[in-house]
């Protein structure tokens, strides 16, 4: 019976608590885990995020001119990593926590970035801002091993392979002929 | 250690056992031919006591032109594991089953055969364990060959064979899911039931099945593998995570950082206590007995929080990952969470104080869902299922990981064997777990929280054990090359308990069904409707939602 007392005790002391939703609002709690946002004018379309993202909500679509990356938010499971490996800081967590939608559009976000061509044999290979920016972290070293280095950056893989291959090759037949 | 498990073995069987070695510290490796394996693990497991942790086969047909099959069991008193390990050769795929003597190997024999397409000769009923009922009985998705994105073509729809018992017809079969209120996941169970009297049980699991072990193989790295174990479970997602991480760190030969062992055992409490509060408040309202529901989650709410304030979530943490933790706990919010824990141990004593004052509460769990030790330990029964019946089992307590070693705790242990034995176990670990957040919150050391992992060898096989709060969390783990693992298996705690249900249902009432499979705490969602059977005239009734608020069921 005392038990009985007790919960009628307890019932009326702690009273209502719970919350008038929505009409009354939590604040999102310090460092939650929201919405993911992509900074649309800082991201430079490397693709990290692309690589780690465990459900396959970000994903890639490589065309001729153009580098799309598209983030679905109805894969998203908030883990968080593509903002960890952003070497640019493009993506944020938003405070945003109300993702429900009543179509499949709402939930889709696209990002597009021009490609730019290699300057040897014209393919499309990287996009015009990691270019910008592989020249911006790398432009003050001082090590300058090719002549330019804004020539090398500017070489589609393959060309780089094939220009590398072709100086070193050159290297060993100068060493040889020097002995 | 008072005996080795592994030298009695070989002492009982020298020329069976082929081969032992040490894997790593508390992990032994037995290996064996095919032929004496059902005799060896008989005797492992009835004779010496261990318990079933998982039975795991696999494909190694690309590289070995084999099948491993390895039986993990476990002895907590002894704080011994011993992989028991056989391989069947490729055209024999094929193994001498052991459910025959040693019943709970059941399920997993069951889902060897569907999913790598051994066969466990000698098993009393290999039927169907988690694929479709129209998925075509040649096809073996964990077999390496099976690529992910297969398009399979789906066999003629028959039906799942449920058990009966002999005189089925002259009894009523309830259907019991697979959603119902008292199981949050879509499990199926089906009763026989003479009027109130439950004579006959059968469930079918595996309606959530998606492959995940496939996936972790075939698409994903070993570091994002967490963030999909922990989605493994709602509830107990960083034990999962944890298991994971421990079995690859166990690969790696790496310990994690000071710092981060104390936050893992943080988070790990933290959602136990989570967990316990959320199951005594549905437990509550399977009896009818709604004011503890609100009561009991109103603490929660609390725990919730606690959640928020670590690690910026309520739920599905990414705290736990291998090498440490994503987050550390910074000085201020620790010493908010060390008030709220205050605040939750103060609440949850008083509540449960008055609760346990309630008498119609004790007599309508008591007696109720009986699991006799002796049954608890021939099943395997893992967790608050097995300390309540008896069986004295705690990882945190017998293989002590993370901080546990240096933290005090007591693992409370029921002889009762009941849905209120159960529940007490439930309701003290709670202030246990409130009692090591606390320890942990005051005494965490400083330093770093995360050592990133340089090199994992290939082939190594680990087994990585975690006290989640629904029992042994074992995940089993075989690392590969090129940044993914070669297999991985999880063996949540409900996989070893759902199959006791069985012993408990029998002869009960359907009126106690839901609180005795909620018991055994299943990971599980609702029901609106049943359909009840006659079996004699063949009529068909739903009952409506409605009028089943006005039933017992």
């Amino acid at each position: 019976m005392s038990g009985i007392i007790k919960l009628l005790r307890l019932g009326i002391e702690k009273g209502r608590v719970t919350y008038r939703y929505p009409s009354e609002r939590k604040p999102a709690p310090e460092g939650l885990r929201g919405r993911p946002e992509i900074g649309f004018d800082t991201c430079i379309g490397c693709g990290a995020c692309v690589r780690v993202c465990p459900p396959n909500a970000l994903t890639v679509e490589e065309q001729e001119e153009s580098w799309k990356l598209r983030l679905f938010y109805g894969r998203c499971i908030m883990c968080g990593l593509c903002e960890e490996v952003c070497p640019v800081d493009a993506v944020h967590f938003s405070e945003e926590y109300e993702l429900a939608s009543t179509t499949k559009e709402a939930l889709e976000v696209e990002l597009q970035l021009r490609r730019v061509k290699c300057v040897s044999c014209g393919a499309y290979f990287t996009t015009e801002r990691a270019l910008n920016y592989t020249l911006s972290e790398y432009g003050e070293l001082s090590y300058d091993l090719d002549k330019s280095l804004k020539e090398t950056v500017s070489l589609c893989p393959e060309c780089k392979k094939t220009r590398w291959g072709d100086a070193s090759a050159d290297a060993y037949r100068r060493i040889k002929d020097e002995q | 250690m008072e005996r080795n498990i592994v030298e009695e073995i070989r002492g009982r069987f020298p020329k069976e056992v082929t081969a032992t070695s040490n894997l790593r510290g508390d992990i032994w490796l037995v290996e064996l031919r095919k032929e004496h394996l059902p005799a060896v693990i008989e005797y492992a497991h009835n004779t010496l006591g261990g318990n079933l942790l998982t039975m795991v086969a696999t494909d190694r047909v690309d590289t070995e032109d084999d099948y491993l099959i390895d039986y993990v069991l476990g002895w907590y008193r002894q704080g011994q594991i011993i992989v028991f390990r056989t391989t069947a050769r490729r055209g024999d795929e094929s193994f001498t089953s052991v459910t025959p003597m040693v019943p709970c190997a059941d399920w997993y024999e069951r889902e060897t055969k569907e999913q790598l397409g051994l066969m466990p000769v000698g098993h009393p009923n290999p039927r169907k364990l988690l694929m479709a009922d129209d998925w075509p009985d040649d096809v073996f998705p964990m077999r390496k060959g099976f690529k992910l994105d297969t398009q399979i073509p789906t066999k003629e729809r028959s039906s799942f064979p449920f058990e009966a018992p002999e005189d089925a017809p002259m009894f009523n079969v309830i259907p019991y899911g697979p959603y119902h209120f008292a199981i949050h996941e879509p499990i199926y169970f089906r009763f026989h039931a003479d009027g109130e009297r439950i004579r006959g049980v059968d469930l079918r699991a595996g309606f959530n099945y998606r492959g995940l072990e496939k996936i972790a193989e075939t698409r994903l790295t070993y570091e994002t593998i967490p963030f999909m174990a922990e989605r493994v479970c709602g509830i107990c997602g960083s034990a999962h995570a944890e298991a994971y991480s421990r079995a690859l760190e166990g690969a790696a030969s790496i310990e994690p950082p000071e710092r981060a062992k104390w936050i893992r055992v943080a988070m790990l409490e933290m959602e136990r206590i989570h967990s316990h509060l959320l199951w005594l408040g549905v437990a509550s309202h399977m009896v009818g007995f709604d004011t503890g529901l609100m009561q009991f989650w109103r603490v929660r709410d609390k725990v919730m929080s606690l959640a928020e304030l670590l690690t910026g979530n309520r739920k599905l943490y990414g705290m736990i990952v291998p090498g440490g933790v994503r987050r550390d706990i910074r000085e201020d919010k620790r010493k908010v969470a060390l008030k709220v824990v205050q605040e939750v141990q103060t609440e949850y004593e008083e509540l449960l104080s008055a609760v346990l004052d309630l008498d119609t509460l004790k007599r309508r769990i008591s007696g109720v869902g009986h699991l006799s030790n002796e049954e608890a330990r021939r099943h395997s029964v893992t967790g608050p299922m097995a300390r309540g019946s008896g069986v004295d089992m705690d990882v945190r307590r017998d293989f002590p990981y993370e901080a546990y070693g240096s933290l005090e705790f007591k693992t409370p242990v029921e002889p009762g064997g009941d849905v209120l034995a159960r529940t007490l176990i439930r309701a003290n670990d709670t202030l246990e777990s409130i009692k090591i957040m606390r320890q942990v919150l005051e005494g965490i050391p400083g330093g770093s929280v995360h050592k990133p992992i340089d090199y994992i060898p290939p082939d190594v096989t680990s087994v990585g054990l975690v006290e989640g709060p629904r029992g042994t969390d074992a995940h089993y783990l075989i690392t590969g090359r090129d940044n993914t693992v070669y297999r991985w298996r999880v063996r949540a705690p409900t996989y070893a308990n759902l199959p006791a249900a069985k012993l408990m249902l029998e002869g009960e009432t359907l009126a106690d069904a839901s609180i005795i499979i909620g018991s055994i705490d299943p990971c599980i969602s609702c029901a609106e409707r049943i359909v009840i059977v006659n079996m004699k005239s063949g009529v068909e009734k739903v009952v409506s939602g409605e009028d089943l608020g006005r039933r017992p069921i």
